[in-house]
């Protein structure tokens, strides 16, 4: 068992650092961007387009007719909804060319016959509308796609949570490999940027997913480790955050992002105040996604009032909480367990803070309030 | 080495058990400890022996490796018993083989079990040995079981994706803390309550008190740093910075609480810092394996072991010279390693 020849390596195998402080230290990707903070909307629309992309590829991978419980990846509406405002306010026609093909698609799909034509067709549509809603200096920066990436690796549908959901949801893993093919193709288009060891290191965790996805159907009996595909997902974000020189976790410092989505709600407000609803949606749908993945179950956590306040705001203007799984664990179902000791627990105030549905415009002025209130709560 | 087999024995297979048990048990004696490794793939444990540096014996969990895992461990005060936590990969699953195992160290027989729902992942012992605290990944709770009778006597709430688990070493709080919501969850032990939930940073793995209990350390492992509690005030005092792609993991303190030895997952790192002043002081690279999670510490503060889960090794790390001495071949996705001590060796 012994490996005898690191014994001869034993001497000065440290890295001495004695009297160097902690920062320089650290081996940190130097971060000059942080793309979910600087272009937070554009992110979320290029996020629907990503995702009605892998619907497209994963419809076009799976032979026809494709199986009833993989006929969700037929439904682009909620990914449309992310960018279809904006779209639809720079170009009408190409919105509404693609919104139609996209129904057309979904039919087909939905009789069981063969839409690769229809896929060809909204694919180029697709790529249109992707230059007409995402500013060319900003989709072609590397914070940008390291951006778009992360959500592909670890957002929902993705490379990470759609093998982990193919137990239930067996379009998760079609989707799931769709992602890692577009992963695939946008890696290539910034690995230049990295070190040899860097780009070797991720292109071994690439092969590790490839691995884990090597086809777009799901298998039919999965008995393995859901979570296969979370570690090199991690992994490989760690190395693009290095690679784009970005913070691609915007969820490091809570307290901030909860400034930062107060302020990002602003021009929502603002646009849902002149009747321009389509727009503050998608600005709505951009905060709601970094609430519900990097802020939502943490405020839970520490002011379940104010995290109830958020979510509450949130549905009345957008669709949230498709995945209800965490909520069940975080709510627990254990009447024994007490609540944490706070000095300012007070039931009391439930009503004085709620929001009566209505004027979606000042529903997203009592969203500042809400997303304001938890930065407090964080320290921000 | 020892292949250990789940169902009934046979007669040769016996015979070579006993034989190769009784040489690695004199050389243990030598050193009076014992390493053990949980290894997450293979489903089994590797028991080593630390004079040799070789697995003298490997200790199945399950007959269904690949889809029940055994992860996190704890120790009974005394060494002479080594606790896993065993689940199934799919942490929604209600599995009857979520539970809590006992091995003893001196024979390396399984001398308890007991189920332990929700997908246990880590646990701690209390320090009067009576009190195993398990966080239950799956529902977001810390279980408190008796270790005598294997009943669960309290479930508390704690954050989402619960994880790393804690005694103090005067008995009186448990620290839990949890991956979704970046917090440390504080438990009075003696009156089963939580009492604060702190914030520490991002996607927190593993927690551990210094000897003299008056700090904590958290690993957080995108935030890529070491927080630093007060334990007399439950509060963040400083923030270590490790890098962002450090990932660190699993902590050992040094047994006079003066320095800690940091996994870096991402790094296939041991950060090695020095608790007086809360620097990195040094950071070993070179011949440790890939991917360390799981760390430990002889008792004389001599050795320092690591859990590479993607080389499916141990490196052994000489804490004179930090540097590698040696490395073990283990099994499938080595996750963690605790030290057991042989009784009559002490």
């Amino acid at each position: 068992m012994r490996n005898r020849t690191l014994i001869t390596l034993a001497a000065a195998t440290a890295l001495p650092l004695l009297g160097l402080p902690a920062s320089a230290l650290a081996q940190d990707a130097p971060t000059t961007s942080q793309p979910y903070f600087e272009h937070m909307v554009d992110q979320s629309r290029a996020l629907g387009l990503e995702r009605i992309g892998l619907r497209l590829d994963a419809i076009a991978a799976l032979d026809a007719p494709i199986d009833d419980e993989l006929a969700e990846i037929g439904e682009f509406d909620p990914d449309f909804a992310r960018f279809g405002g904006t779209l639809t306010m720079i170009d009408e026609t190409l919105a509404d060319q693609l919104l139609e093909v996209l129904e057309a698609v979904e039919e087909v799909v939905e009789e069981g016959e063969d839409a690769s034509d229809l896929v060809a067709a909204a694919r180029d549509l697709l790529a249109r509308a992707y230059d007409a809603v995402i500013p060319a200096e900003t989709r072609e920066s590397a914070a940008f796609k390291g951006a778009v990436m992360t959500d592909l690796l670890l957002g929902e549908p993705g490379v990470a949570e759609g093998f982990e959901e193919q137990v239930e949801e067996p379009a998760g893993f079609a989707l799931g490999w769709a992602a890692l093919q577009r992963v695939k193709a946008l890696w290539g288009e910034v690995a230049d940027a990295a070190t040899e060891q860097r780009r070797a290191d991720a292109e071994n965790l690439i092969a590790t997913l490839e691995a884990v996805y090597p086809e777009a159907e799901p298998p039919e009996d999965f008995t393995g480790n859901p979570e296969e595909a979370e570690s090199p997902s991690q992994l490989l974000v760690g190395i693009l955050e290095e690679v784009t020189r970005a913070d691609l976790y915007p969820g490091r410092d809570l307290g901030v992002l909860a400034g930062q989505l107060a302020a990002a709600i602003a021009p929502g407000c603002d646009a849902y105040a002149a009747g321009q609803d389509e727009i503050g949606d998608e600005v709505i749908y951009a905060a709601a996604y970094q609430y519900e993945s990097q802020l939502g179950d943490t405020l839970g956590l520490f002011d379940p009032e104010a995290n109830e306040r958020v979510e509450g705001l949130l549905s009345q203007l957008v669709t949230v909480g498709d995945d209800d799984d965490d909520d069940e664990a975080a709510a627990g179902d254990d009447d024994d367990a007490p609540a944490p000791a706070s000095d300012d627990d007070d039931d009391d105030d439930d009503d004085d803070n709620a929001v009566a549905a209505g004027d979606p415009a000042e529903v997203c002025t009592a969203l500042i309030g809400a997303f304001t209130e938890a930065r407090g709560v964080f320290g921000g | 080495m020892t292949k250990r087999s789940l169902g009934r024995a046979g007669a040769a297979a016996l015979s070579l058990a006993l034989a190769t048990a009784m040489v690695p048990s004199a050389l243990a004696q030598e050193t009076g400890y014992r390493l053990y490794v949980s290894n997450e793939y293979s489903a089994d444990i590797s028991v080593i022996d630390p004079a040799t540096d070789e697995v003298i014996e490997t200790i199945p969990i399950s007959e269904r490796p690949g889809e029940v895992r055994p992860r996190g461990l704890g120790v009974s005060p005394d060494g002479s018993v080594v606790y896993i936590s065993v689940s199934d990969f799919n942490t929604q699953l209600q599995s009857p083989e979520d539970q809590i195992i006992g091995i003893d160290v001196r024979t390396n027989d399984i001398v308890t079990a007991f189920h332990a729902g929700g997908n246990p992942e880590r646990l701690a012992v209390s320090t009067d040995g009576t009190e195993i605290w398990a966080s239950l990944e799956a529902t977001a709770q810390v279980g408190g079981y008796h270790v005598d009778t294997g009943v669960q006597f309290a479930g508390l709430r704690v954050g989402v994706e619960a994880e790393g688990v804690a005694v103090s070493p005067d008995g009186q709080w448990v620290y839990v803390t949890a991956e979704a919501t970046h917090s440390v969850s504080v438990i009075d032990r003696v009156n089963r309550m939580v009492v604060k939930h702190l914030l520490v940073g991002n996607r927190p793995r593993v927690v551990q008190f210094s000897p003299d209990g008056t700090r904590a350390y958290v690993s957080a492992e995108i935030g890529g740093t070491i927080s630093v509690i007060d334990t007399s005030t439950h509060t963040v005092i400083n923030t270590i910075n490790l890098g962002l792609d450090a990932r660190p993991v699993e902590i050992a303190v040094d047994p006079d609480g003066s320095r800690l030895f940091v996994a870096g997952g991402g790094t296939s790192a041991i950060y090695v810092i020095d608790t007086a002043t809360d620097a990195v002081t040094n950071v070993i690279r070179e011949q440790v394996g890939r991917r360390p999670w799981g760390v430990a510490i002889s008792p004389d503060g001599e050795r320092v072991y690591t859990a590479n889960g993607l080389s499916d090794s141990i490196t052994v790390i000489d804490t004179n010279c930090l540097c590698v001495v040696d490395s073990i071949a283990g099994g499938r996705g080595p996750h963690s390693v605790v030290v057991g001590l042989v009784p009559d060796a002490q």
